[in-house]
Parts: C-alpha cells; structure tokens; sequence
C-alpha cells in the first residue's frame, strides 16, 4: 500500500471536536482528498486520499475561554518535523478567535483577534522562519481573510502560497502538494524520505514544471544523476513522450555532434543514409545530456540554439534547414568546473541559467544517512531476487557500520558493497560487519575517477587545523588498512601545514594519486577563481588569486604563488608530463615559467650592472 | 487616527467568514464532491440537505441586514458615537455628521456596490428557490432525484460565492473619505 504524505492543518475552526464531530472538518477533509489521522474522531475514510492530514486548533480552552498557544504548537511542528514521517506540508489558518466559546460549541471571537497584524497564524509562520530547524517547512495559507491586509508578512515569513479556505478544490491542494511538499518518489525508484533528498526531490518537480525548461542536475559520482533525470522527465508534462539518453562521455570529440543532431546522407563517407540525432529522436519528450561537462568546445556554438528555450532548433550535420523541436533538456555533470565557466561557455551556462537556486544539487549519501538504511534493505531485496539468494537481514553492528562510513562513492558504492555481499554469501540469513568490504570499491572508485568532483562544501582544502604535518606512521598505518581513510585525510588535509616530503618516496602509487589529486583542485581553483567579463566570455584565469584561493590567504606574492604552481604540477614526478597535456594547467605553467625567465633576465641585468 | 469596529463590520466578517465561507460553501461544496461519486454516501447527503441546506435561509436574511444597514452603519458619521467627536454638543453633531455622511456619499457612492451585492444575492437566493422546489420531501432514498440537480446546485454554489465576494469587497473600515 502507498505511503501518503503527511500535513499538518492548523486552523481554529478544523482543529477543534465539539461533541463528536467536526462537520467542518469532515466536508474539508473530503473536498480536498484528506485522510484525517488525527484520532480525536471517527474519519470519513477516503479510499482515494491525497494525503493524511492532522488537525490542530492552534489553541487552548480552559473555563469556557479559548486562547492562541504559540508554544504549544510550535512544539506539536516541532515534534512531526525532526523525525520520519515529517510533515510534507502545512496549511496555516491567519485569523484565530480566541475567547468564551458558546454552549453549541461556537466563537465570536475577540475585536482584537480580526486585527490582521493581530493574526495569529502569522504569529505561527513568523515563530517558524525564526527557527533554523522549522523555516524550512513548507507552508500555504488557508484563509477565508483578504489576503492584501497580511500579504506582505506571509510572504516575508516564507509562506509558498495563499489558498482561500472555502475555494480550495482537490485539484490546488494536489498542485501545492506536488509544487512544494516534501514528498517520497511515489514510484519508488529514488529511495528515501531525508530532508536534503526531498528537498531536492521538490526542486526537481518545481523545475520541471514547465516542461520547456533546461534543467542541471549536479552531484557527485553515484548519487544517482540518471535516476533523477528520469524522476524529472515522470513528473514534467513531458511524461508521456520519449526520455532519450546520450552519453557525451567517451565518445570522440568528432562523434558528438553527429550523436546529438544527426546527420544526412553523404555528409561525411560513412553517411550512408539519414540519421536524426539524439535532440530530434527526443522531441516531444526529454533529451538527458549526460556528462554534460565532457561537450567539447567545438559542438558548443551549436548546442546554444538548441540550449536557448526560445528557439529550440537542431540541424543535422549537412541539413539545409534546421528543425525545431519541443523538448525539455536534463544535463547532469559530475564537475564542478563546469558551471564555473571552465568548461562551458558564458552564453551556456546563461541559457542555463546562473545561481544556485538554478540547478539541482543531489545531496550525497553522507549528507542523508537517514535514508541508508531504506536503502540498504531495498537493495538487499532487490540483489536477493537477482541472485537468487535467501531472504536476510542486516544486523545491528552491520548497520551502524553502514551508517558510520563516509560513502565516497554514494549510492552507487552502497549497492556495490550489498550486491558483493549477497552474491559472496547466498546462503546467509543475518548479514553482519565482516560480510561487508566497506571502503575497497570506494578506494578503487576514487583512483579512476578523472574529473574535478563537485564539492559539497567550501571547495579545495578543507581546514584540519589540529593536525600540522602528516606523519609517515599515519600513511603507514593507514595504507596497511584502508587506502581509502588516507586518501581521505589528504584530501581534507590543510594544506598549508601539509609537509608532502614526508610521504615522497615512500608511496609511490599514493604519492602519484595525490600529485593528480592536487593538479584537480589547482585546477578548479583556477576556473572558480576565473574573471568572466562580457567582452572576455570565456574567462581569465589567475594563478596567483587561484593559490590564494586554495591556501584560504589572503596576501601571496606573484612569485611564491608561482612557486607553489611549480610545486602541485610536480608533486608526483612522473605525472607531471600527462598533467601538462590538460591545456589550461599547461597555461599556468607556461605563465609561471615565462614570469621566471622574465624574473630571471631583469635579475642576471640587475648583476650585470652592480659588477659593472 | 483611530479604527473603530462596528456591529456592521462584525456581523459581516461572521456571515462571510465564519458562515458562508468555512461552513456553508465548505458544506456545499463537499456535498457536491459526495454527490458525484460512484458510490455517494447516502447518510452524509440527507444529513446535508436536512440540516445545512437550509442554513441559506438565515444566511439570506442575514445578508438582507448588511446591505440595508451598510449605509447607516459604515458611513463615517458613526465616529460621531465615538470619542472625542462624541462630545460635541448635540447642534455640532447634526450638522457636522449631516455634512460628513454627505460627503461620504459623494465620494464614495456606496449605491453602486450595495446594488452590485444585492444582484448577487438575489441570483443565490432565486437558485435556492428552484432547488428547494425540485427536492423531494422525504430525503430517504433521494440521492438519484438529487443527482438530477447538481447543476443546480453547482450554479447556487458559484452564485453563492459570487455574492460573498461581492460583500467582501464592501469596506472592511469605516472610510473617511
């Protein structure tokens, strides 16, 4: 049976049981598809709810008189927020009647009460936006008021939208529920219910909403770009039309514009016949650029027209005309560098869209450990059936190791570590810690991973500030255990106080790892640290603003700055001539060496004319 | 400046808000929801057309108040009632609050509205009429004669509607000028 939402109504007159029923109540609850849970009558029963709802008056009675409770119900918000099953969504009543309650259970309410800056669900949303932990809530109100007397404090305070009560059909509470409730994949293919992942899940359908729009999805190695796309094409009005995927990753740069618009017949010798590219075979539907960040330069001019929402036009390689289509366009990428402007060109990443709010972050998996568990037992159940292995489940040490790892490699790796599991111990019924290899698939993972990953934090090198150097006892011990924890260290190793001669020559396979490791973040540190100027749209990059950048200094002079470039390209000797084949760190590195030559020839003449 | 609440404004705010909006339209509005099901549920029908249904009536009457008195109640010649301008001596009141409601009227011309809401009224009310003469009298087993009505009953609700947003739009202050 499906899992529905659960809201919160908090509403003076809902929220109240005189006698045995709220009629009220009742008829909203059947207007709207609610399934009423809170347990203070006997419900309707829907068999087709849109959600479980919980009614609260948002009040306290004592005497025959009825006052607001702010605390109480921040606490009754409070209490249905931290923990699963936690409120999808809030309808809020404005105006609450305080006072005697007559013997038929009804209010007259206070003046006072009717003042709008009096309102008490104002009161209620503004004590939420205050509160860290709350103001992410999302929140409508209900009310039968005049919105223009309050309008201005709602929104301020938050508020999604404004609903009148009594025009509320089931139709606007579906659309507010889908457009900013934090609700499950009901299709059940991205597991979980954690905030960071409903949240992210809510961007997706608010982005896709439209169904015309350009959408990035970013996020790590294995968060599961290619799930969410397909998420973001189910819940657009494109649902009905095709999803096509196109890998831009590994195909050769002159393959790829032939993979994403065809191509016709003669065009070039293997042409020997028509062949619609990717974009048209998605239209009416959504096209998924893959890798997004891996489109070579060369094909960018043409992906702008396709790109810009306006036009929409693709053109076959050869073609006279070119053909517009309608299509929703997903792009995932895994680098950051590629929205920074490294990678994309500046009207690109325009068409776009810039901002953070402009893309869609996929929270990785040590961000959302509530949801591990979930999503171990479904990967369990569904390696068990492909394996056919017995039924099991996962012990309690188990577990806590599962959700004590950092899980570089996110979901991706977590399914790894379960299918390795089952498939090496079928016939098992309890799966404890020494059935799973935690951290080998990761390590593995890590040293093929080619690109700059983007950083869930403040990029490059994270402060560990209590740590000055880096004994060789640690990479020793750590290298004899988990090559991954080391790796892990280095990376979030202050750089400053990092003394690398320490591990040189000990490690050579970690030392090179580390060399190149070094060379990505030199690297997105310069394209982060790019001036981008509409006359100079691809951007220049600063060496010397990039080392700042990555030492968190704020004074560096030009030529210590060159120094440290010198140093990071040769951190692993033998890496340095493929590092140098990347065309902007051999940029750098010419920039340094001719600054040097230079340095040096004003030094040799400064000699020259002192022995003189 | 000071705002003061009359009776007016009070009563208007229970019929538009407490009344028509959170029960009445609520009440109608589902019982059209249970009327269009496949399988409606006969009890909560019956209760409806025997016990809220006929709330219009008071409804009705209620609204007949508010628009007959709006002029007298809102005009801003109640500050008169009020202090400080109640403590001018009964000649001053005459005239000031005889030249206010004067000016008032003109500038603010309350006719127009009032009508608009009356017509509004008079729409609701004329469907109420048809709809209490199409029911049976006995409202056992009368779920089908009141299928054949929903569109009646649709247009009561929109007529319904119609009219508490034309009161809604009548002033919720009493407007100096």
């Amino acid at each position: 049976m499906k899992n529905l939402p659960r809201i919160l109504v908090i509403d003076d007159d809902y929220g109240r049981i005189f006698g045995e029923r709220n009629r009220k109540r009742e008829n909203f609850c059947y207007r709207l598809g609610l399934n009423d849970i809170t347990g203070d009558s006997v419900p309707e029963g829907l068999p087709d709810a849109e959600a479980d709802a919980i009614f609260c008056s948002g009040q306290v009675e004592s005497y025959g008189q009825v006052e607001n409770d702010l605390e109480g119900t921040l606490e009754l918000i409070r209490n249905g927020w931290l923990e699963w099953p936690r409120w999808a969504l809030l309808l809020l009543d404005l105006h609450f009647k305080t006072g005697p309650v007559d013997t038929k259970g009804n209010m007259k309410g206070r003046d006072e009460d009717r003042i709008p800056q009096n309102y008490f669900g104002l009161q209620v949303i503004e004590a939420l936006h205050q509160d860290p932990h709350l103001s992410q809530i999302p929140t409508v109100i209900l009310s039968s008021m005049n919105r223009k007397l309050a309008a201005g404090r709602f929104s301020d305070a938050g508020a999604r939208n404004f609903r009148e009560k009594e025009k509320m059909s089931r139709e606007d509470f579906r659309s507010d529920l889908n457009d900013f409730g934090l609700i499950e994949d009901d299709a059940g293919i991205i597991i979980g219910h954690s905030l960071p992942l409903l949240m992210c899940l809510q961007k997706a359908r608010e982005k896709a909403s439209s169904g015309s729009d350009n959408i990035l999805v970013l996020g790590e190695t294995g968060t599961g770009k290619e799930p969410m796309s397909k998420y973001i094409h189910r819940q657009s009005p494109k649902r009905n039309g095709l999803f096509r995927q196109c890998f831009v990753h590994g195909t050769p740069e002159t393959l790829v514009e032939q993979k994403v618009f065809g191509y016709m017949k003669g065009s070039f010798t293997d042409a020997k016949k028509d062949k619609a590219g990717d974009a048209e075979l998605a239209n009416h539907g959504t096209l998924f650029l893959d890798e997004f960040g891996d489109i070579p330069p060369s094909v960018q001019p043409k992906l702008l027209r396709l790109l810009d929402s306006n036009i929409r036009e693709t053109q076959r390689l050869d073609a006279a005309e070119p053909m517009r289509l309608d299509i929703q366009i997903v792009m995932a990428t895994n680098r950051f560098d590629a929205i920074s402007a490294g990678g994309m060109r500046w009207d690109i990443l325009q068409r776009i869209g810039v901002g953070k709010d402009a893309f869609i972050v996929l929270p990785p998996l040590r961000e959302r450990k509530e949801d591990i568990p979930l999503l171990a037992e479904f990967l369990l159940r569904k390696h068990e059936r492909k394996l056919k292995a017995v039924p099991r489940k996962i012990s309690d040490d188990a577990m806590q190791d599962l959700l004590d790892y950092s899980w570089p490699g996110n979901v991706r790796e977590l399914e790894g570590i379960i299918a390795t599991a089952v498939g090496t111990y079928k016939g098992i019924e309890v799966l404890s810690k020494t059935h799973l290899s935690l951290g080998i698939g990761s390590a593995l993972q890590r040293a093929t991973t080619r690109a700059v990953e983007f950083p869930s934090g403040v990029p490059c090198m994270v402060a560990h500030q209590e740590t000055k150097h880096l004994p060789v006892q640690i990479v020793k011990e750590h290298a004899a255990n988990d090559i991954l924890s080391l790796i892990g260290y280095l990376e979030s190793f202050n750089f400053d106080a990092l003394k690398p001669d320490q591990i040189y020559g000990h490690f050579p396979a970690i030392q090179k790892a580390y060399g190149e490791l070094v060379a990505r973040y030199l690297k997105a540190a310069l394209v982060a640290t790019k001036k981008l100027t509409p006359s100079n749209p691809s951007g220049e990059t600063f060496y010397t603003t990039a080392i700042k950048f990555m030492n968190k200094m704020r004074k560096l002079s030009g030529s210590k700055a060159g120094d440290l470039v010198i140093k990071y390209l040769k951190i692993s000797p033998e890496s340095t001539s493929a590092l140098l084949s990347d065309s902007m760190l051999k940029d750098v590195h010419e920039q340094v060496m001719a600054t040097r030559r230079k340095g040096d020839k004003q030094k040799k003449r400064e000699e020259d004319t002192e022995a003189n | 400046m000071f705002e003061i609440v009359t009776m007016w404004q009070k009563k208007r705010d229970v019929l538009n808000h407490d009344v028509l909006g959170i029960e009445y339209l609520n009440g109608l509005r589902a019982f059209i929801e249970r009327l269009r099901r496949p399988d409606p549920n006969a009890f909560r029908i019956a209760e409806f057309i025997d016990e809220d249904f006929p709330m219009w009536e008071e409804c009705q009457k209620e609204a007949e108040w508010l628009l007959n008195n709006f002029e007298k109640e809102m005009s801003p010649q109640v500050f008169l009632e009020y202090q400080p301008l109640s403590r001018c001596d009964d000649g001053t009141q005459e005239w000031l609050g005889g030249l206010i409601h004067q000016l008032w009227l003109t500038r603010y011309n309350p006719d127009d509205s009032v009508e608009t809401c009356r017509k509004a009224l008079h729409k609701a009310d004329e469907t109420y009429r048809e709809i209490i003469a199409g029911i049976p009298e006995s409202t056992i087993h009368v779920v089908p004669s009141l299928v054949m009505l929903l569109d009646l009953f649709e247009t009561f609700t929109k007529a319904c509607a119609n009219f508490s947003s034309e009161l809604s739009k009548l002033p919720r202050e009493v407007l100096l000028a």
